[in-house]
């Protein structure tokens, strides 16, 4: 590949590293469009490509978030059963469909993210009670809030569907996981983000897995957005706590609409 | 140290040795070594494993710490992953 090529992969890994990092979203929803359609790869090898970046963001990301105590590891663990369950089955199938599929399934995957990116922001769910088997430290009100969660089976159950978008598409269970932790589980939804940060990894690990077995990660572009990744995430952390991420989340999400629309017409061989 | 410290060190232990295995792979392919490839290969696998070394670091500080119940959870995660691996592995 030429190294102009290769050198855009490590700057495609900085800018999903930050923008996953400051969103919470792993990157998949950079990387998806960028690999399809200006780099011309197969919806396969762009799913492979972009969960090794999505395991680069969201274990360094991770890394720094578990230290701030917000993750909850415990729920992050159960769900994941479900999730991996889910990352298994859904790369297995995905590289017996046909491309127009996946791309579709991008698409609407993309279209859901933005959906949900532009109405995020709007809503304070932090704990009133003192009470509750979780807690986490709140850096904003500077207390520990206590929290109990219900329907952790369902919730384990629901994870299935999200581990399977994630591995069929490459983007990342985060648009499902949150939800499910938030709506359906009653989690806050500051220990549900940082939750579902913490297991994107772990769902995109499985999906990965299996690509690599089946020789379907293009190793040279892995190796380059790996390391533009690990940059890119180091410098989403550093500065996520210093900008205000819901006016990146609204505008990102036209930009997101926009690039799923492009992959629909793509798919039908309109461009 | 406790249980999140575990996890958050494991975390980027993997990928510092992950990024340190491409530049290695990446001087050794350009260089002409023959084995540049596999080491990148090495590198992607990894990084691919760090979140699964995660879960491992998860589950032996729960049960360390004898939060049995959530150890079991860790377990049984560590199992699924591992099965899901070898389906991949065999096909």
């Amino acid at each position: 590949m030429e190294p102009l090529l290769l050198f855009g992969l490590v700057l495609l890994g900085i800018i999903g590293g930050i923008l996953g990092t400051v969103l919470g979203v792993g990157g998949g929803i950079v990387f998806i469009p960028v690999l399809t359609i200006l780099y011309g790869l197969t919806p396969v090898s762009a799913a492979a490509l972009s969960l090794v970046g999505i395991i680069t963001v969201s274990s360094w990301g991770a890394a720094v978030y578990l230290k701030k105590g917000v993750p909850n590891i415990r729920i992050g663990l159960l769900l994941e059963i479900g999730g991996v369950t889910g990352a298994i089955i859904g790369a297995s199938v995905a590289v017996y469909l046909q491309d127009w599929v996946l791309m579709i399934a991008f698409s609407i995957v993309m279209l859901f993210s933005a959906y949900r990116m532009a109405l995020s922001g709007s809503r304070d769910d932090t704990p009133e009670n003192c009470e509750g088997e979780f807690d986490y430290y709140d850096m904003k009100c500077c207390e520990t809030m206590r929290y109990d969660v219900e329907h952790k089976a369902g919730g384990t159950v629901s994870s299935v569907l999200a581990g399977i978008v994630s591995s069929m598409t490459g983007i990342g269970g985060g648009v499902i996981k949150v939800p499910i932790m938030n709506v359906y589980m009653k989690m806050p939804i500051k220990a549900a983000a940082a939750t579902s940060n913490y297991s994107l990894g772990i769902t995109a690990f499985s999906g990965a897995m299996v690509y690599l077995l089946l020789g379907a990660v293009p190793l040279e572009m892995a190796a380059f957005l790996i390391v533009g990744s690990a940059v890119g995430a180091e410098a989403g952390t550093r500065i996520s706590s210093r900008i205000d991420a819901s006016s990146i989340r609204k505008y990102f999400s036209l930009l997101l609409m926009a690039s799923a629309v492009f992959m629909i017409l793509h798919a039908g061989g309109y461009v | 140290m406790n249980i999140l410290e575990n996890i958050a060190r494991t975390l980027k232990l993997s990928v510092v040795l992950s990024v340190m295995l491409v530049f290695i792979g990446l001087a050794a392919g350009y260089t002409g070594y023959p084995l540049g490839d596999d080491v990148i290969w090495l590198a992607v696998l990894v990084i691919i494993l760090s979140p699964f070394a995660g879960v491992i670091a998860a589950t032996v500080s729960l049960a360390l710490e004898k939060d049995r119940r959530w150890a079991v959870v860790g377990l049984t995660l560590i199992i699924v992953s591992i099965i899901g691996m070898t389906i991949a592995w065999i096909r």
